[in-house]
């Protein structure tokens, strides 16, 4: 008998939460912790999850000593290590450059005292001198065992302060140290543990730069598996796709040199394997296949709204959400102020802004694919620490009334030389809608009849409505719907009926 | 505007805020929010609000901290549900028993309390008996040993080596990072057996011949500072990947004739504290690594490696050896012998010579890394070694005047600082696109 489950896995003040048991987010117990101040990325491999935590080093030098056969480490330039915020279910230390018999690696801490470290034995193997630093090490959490460790390799070392992971032909994936921004780290294939690049096989571990011959590859700042025979790397002012394998004849070629990747979380699929992203310039999307270069999406139509959005400010996380047919652009501020998110219906391609109350905005999205149907749903982490998802049967946010309305127009009632005047209005909404107010602006121009007050207003209900003589007279008419705080609406259509009324006054 | 009347449908255009406002594109609107052109009663094209949010899981996690991450893991189980897992005073909640079969990993255990996961409908006893420092797993199967495929049980303080001897199929068995002491005992009815990690245990050595085991190729031996003294009397030709590793505190010899090893792949032994290279590692073909392999306390001077053709990688670092060579070659060294080694590390040893006439560095052709530093090499042996390298890169294809690969070349720190010769020697190499690092 075979069963076969997805979980989701959520990370929040520090804490690993998966829900083992459906419908229900569980702490999961132990004395591995994660980074709780920054967006975390992760790559699912052979039934496991890869994270790669990072943040800062918060200790390093060149004057450590290892005693007790390389299992306890200190150094004169450090008067107390418990001062340095050394957590040693978060923190590992990196020993090397050290004398004879000193074993390069990575290693978990036994114990934080004020006069020393201890290495989870057996340690660095000798006494003698070393270098060392104290960094956050990625982790791995492993559902059958329902356990989180440290990623620590079997062979090699395994890229310390990596914010970005991807899997991509078996391999992980990673780039984004701060100390080296311009290189990706590849594991094994097959084998997240095995991090030796001087092995002979074409399965061995790879580490590389994107960039011309010559010069120094662009910051990467996000990862990108099209398929296992593409990976793009987003970088700071560019975007490269390596074709096939770096280990068996890839090529690495350069999609544009312009067109950048906001951030390790700024993009997504869309339903036909399109990559979509957020660039400094706007939206863009490549179409899956080779020689596709990136297409702006947005252009013509919002050429500003998405543009220079600085990711230092702002978490972004973008989801294509199968069930109602687009993909929700969440733009949430770190510093908790209003910004509009937006959802792109992929059906139509067109933009609408969306806003949602502070606490439920979005620091990371999520496209859940469960096996059970019903789960289907992209999901959002909040900024309050629940993990929300939108549902066609809510009309309202968690219970925070939403805030809706559409100005439709510009409407002319004249043409240029001569005014008009709004006579008859006449709404259809759907049956089982719910209320919409309607409120009538004019002006002079389409941009005073955008800001001009209501000059009429009014509720249609569900079915046609009666016949309104709202008389506004202008040369442009905006028309303002607006829904209420406990209902969702349908808009069938409006009739409306003007009469030309002579020269400008 | 003439008196008929005009029918207008929602903006399906979306918000479109590139013309300017008296040309705003039909169909579409400058001002919307949280409104969609497929409403959320019937999704029909017609216009509507959004759907709104509701919460996915009751709990609030992260006690009310922002969520960073959210990820999806796929997790298979593969029940088995003829087997019983016996364990005897479990009273350590770290014991994991993991056993695989065909890749997939089930923990087996009655007491989810103790243990930290219980898939479904697995069929298995537990017993608790003996004293509190006695750990012993043992198997007990209904039926269908012959199933299985792979056993781990590792880092479970387990004192006992299991009994295995029905486990016909098996081909992986990994032991490591137990409290395993002793002998390995016989395990001849493993016929299948082909990867065997013992690896961080305290185990003696085998009464048996490891070529019991017709089919191994994969032999994980031990590591730092655990299987002292260990001692297999011969192994399997059949042998691919030989890690044997250790950093035992005492000065015993451990040999390891490695010559009859021909289907040697990889090789890793680590801080053996062997006294001499007689019968040494000769036929690995890929990766040779010896780190240490000699100990700080040996006083052998030389050392000769004979890696075949295909070796790629040689790492000889720490083992405190004065001379360094290809042995049973002479003073030449056939270009067939080091076509494809990539990287040398010989770094922090005591080396005075590379090689006699380092004529084997021109034979280097792809060599990438040649790591010599933290020695004691004279000027003139630097000079012999850096213009063997430029012969080897003038003999390389050139792209516009650099040689393809190009190689780093590490002579600094320890050995004698360059002569004038090996300087100009130096510049021409850096000219090709070489890295030369020196004192």
């Amino acid at each position: 008998m075979s069963t076969l489950k997805r979980y989701c896995v959520g990370i929040a003040d520090g804490k690993l939460y998966v829900d083992k048991t459906i419908d229900t987010m569980a702490a999961l117990v132990s004395a591995v912790k994660f980074t709780d101040d920054k967006v975390l990325s992760s790559a699912e491999h052979n039934q496991k999850l890869y994270i790669a935590d990072y943040g800062d080093i918060v200790a390093k030098g060149t004057d450590g000593t290892l005693a007790s056969t390389g299992t306890v480490l200190d150094a004169a330039s450090i008067a107390d290590w418990t001062a340095k915020g050394i957590d040693k279910g978060l923190h590992a230390v990196f020993i090397y450059n050290g004398s004879a018999g000193v074993a390069t690696g990575i290693y978990a801490l036994q114990t934080v005292a004020a006069g020393s470290l201890t290495l989870v034995s057996p340690g660095a193997l000798a006494d003698g001198t070393c270098s060392y630093k104290i960094f956050v090490i990625p982790k791995y959490y492993d559902p059958a065992l329902n356990t989180i460790s440290f990623w620590i390799a079997t062979y090699g070392l395994v890229p310390l302060n990596c914010s970005i992971i991807a899997r991509f032909r078996d391999r992980l994936v990673l780039a984004g140290d701060p100390d080296s921004p311009h290189l990706w780290y590849m594991s094994r294939s097959g084998d997240p543990m095995d991090w030796d690049y001087y092995q002979p096989d074409v399965s061995r571990a790879v580490a590389g730069q994107n960039t011309d011959a010559g010069a120094i590859g662009d910051k990467i700042t996000a990862l990108i598996p099209a398929s296992s025979d593409y990976l793009i790397f987003g970088c700071h002012s560019s975007i490269w796709m390596l074709y096939g394998d770096p280990a068996a004849g890839g090529q690495l070629n350069n999609l544009s040199y312009n067109v950048n990747v906001l951030s390790a979380t700024s993009w997504c699929y869309g339903p036909e394997s399109e990559v979509v992203f957020l660039s400094s310039n706007g939206l863009y999307a490549i179409a899956p296949g080779s020689v596709n270069t990136p297409q702006s999406i947005t252009e013509n139509i919002l050429p500003t709204e998405f543009q220079n959005i600085d990711v230092t400010l702002n978490d972004i996380s973008m989801a294509y959400d199968a069930k109602d047919n687009g993909i929700h652009i969440f733009i949430t501020s770190k510093g908790g102020f209003d910004r509009v998110h937006y959802w792109f219906d992929w059906r139509t391609k067109t933009f609408w802004p969306v806003d949602l109350q502070s606490d439920h905005d979005p620091v990371i999205a999520m496209n859940r694919t469960s096996f059970v149907g019903s789960e289907e749903s992209v999901l959002i982490g909040c900024r309050d620490g629940y993990i929300r998802q939108f549902d066609s049967d809510e009309v309202v946010d968690d219970g925070t009334a939403i805030t809706n309305y559409v100005k439709i127009g510009p409407i002319r009632l004249g043409n240029g030389y001569t005014e008009g005047m709004l006579a008859e209005l006449i709404g259809t909404l759907g049956t089982g809608s719910g209320d919409l107010t309607w409120e009538v602006a004019v002006g002079k121009t389409v941009q005073e009849a955008l800001a001009a007050n209501p000059l009429y207003t009014g509720v249609w209900a569900s079915g046609r409505s009666n016949t309104t003589r709202p008389r506004s007279r202008g040369d442009a008419l905006m028309l303002k719907l607006s829904g209420s705080s406990s209902s969702t609406w349908a808009l069938e259509d409006i009739q409306i009926t003007g009469i030309g009324k002579g020269k400008h006054r | 505007m003439a008196k008929s009347p005009v029918t207008i449908q929602f903006p399906f255009g979306g918000l479109n805020r590139r013309y300017g406002y008296q040309s705003q594109p039909p169909y579409t609107t400058p001002d919307c929010l949280n409104v969609r052109p497929f409403d959320s009663i019937e999704d029909r094209q017609r216009g509507g609000m959004r759907p709104g949010l509701k919460k996915t899981f009751a709990q609030q996690i992260g006690s009310g901290n922002p969520i960073r991450m959210l990820a999806n893991v796929t997790s298979t189980s593969d029940v088995i549900p003829s087997w019983t897992v016996e364990v005897t005073n479990a009273s350590d909640f770290s014991l994991n028993a993991v056993f695989e079969k065909s890749g997939l990993n089930l923990i087996m255990s009655t007491d989810p309390v103790l243990w930290p996961y219980q898939p479904e409908g697995l069929t298995f006893t537990q017993t608790i008996t003996g004293d509190a420092s006695a750990r012993n797993i043992i198997f007990k199967a209904l039926d269908g040993f012959s199933s299985v495929s792979s056993i781990s049980i590792k880092d479970s303080y387990v004192t006992t080596f299991p009994t295995m001897s029905a486990f016909l199929n098996l081909y992986k068995l990994d032991l490591s990072n137990n409290l395993l002491t002793g002998k390995v005992p016989d395990l001849s009815g493993l016929v299948n057996l082909e990867e065997l990690n013992i690896d961080k245990n305290n185990m003696t050595g085998s009464d048996v011949a490891i070529e019991t085991f017709a089919k191994l190729k994969k032999l994980t031996v031990a590591t730092a500072g655990s299987n002292k003294s260990f001692v297999w009397s011969t192994l399997p030709v059949t042998l691919t990947h030989l890690y044997y590793i250790d950093t035992a505190a005492d000065a015993t010899v451990r040999d390891i004739n490695t010559n009859l090893l021909v289907n040697l792949e990889y090789i890793e032994l680590w801080n053996n504290n062997r006294s001499n290279m007689t019968n040494a590692v000769v036929s690995c073909k890929y990766t040779v690594k010896l780190r240490g392999y000699f100990g700080s306390a040996n006083t052998q001077a030389d050392l000769y490696i004979n890696p075949q053709p295909t070796a790629t990688s040689l790492d000889v670092s720490y083992c405190n050896i004065i001379g360094l060579g290809i042995l049973g070659t002479g003073t030449t060294v056939p270009y067939t012998l080091c076509r494809d080694l990539i990287s040398i590390d010989a770094s922090h040893n005591k080396l005075e010579w590379f090689n006699p006439n380092f004529s084997m560095i021109y034979s280097m052709r792809n060599l990438t890394n040649l790591n010599l530093s933290y020695n004691v090499i004279p000027a003139a042996g630097l000079q012999q070694i850096i213009h063997e390298c430029l012969q080897n890169a003038q003999a390389r294809p050139t792209s516009g005047g650099v040689t393809v690969p190009t190689c780093t070349v590490n002579i600094g720190y320890g050995n004698a600082a360059p002569n004038a010769a090996t300087l100009t020697d130096i510049t021409s190499l850096r000219n090709l696109g070489w890295t030369v690092i020196h004192s």
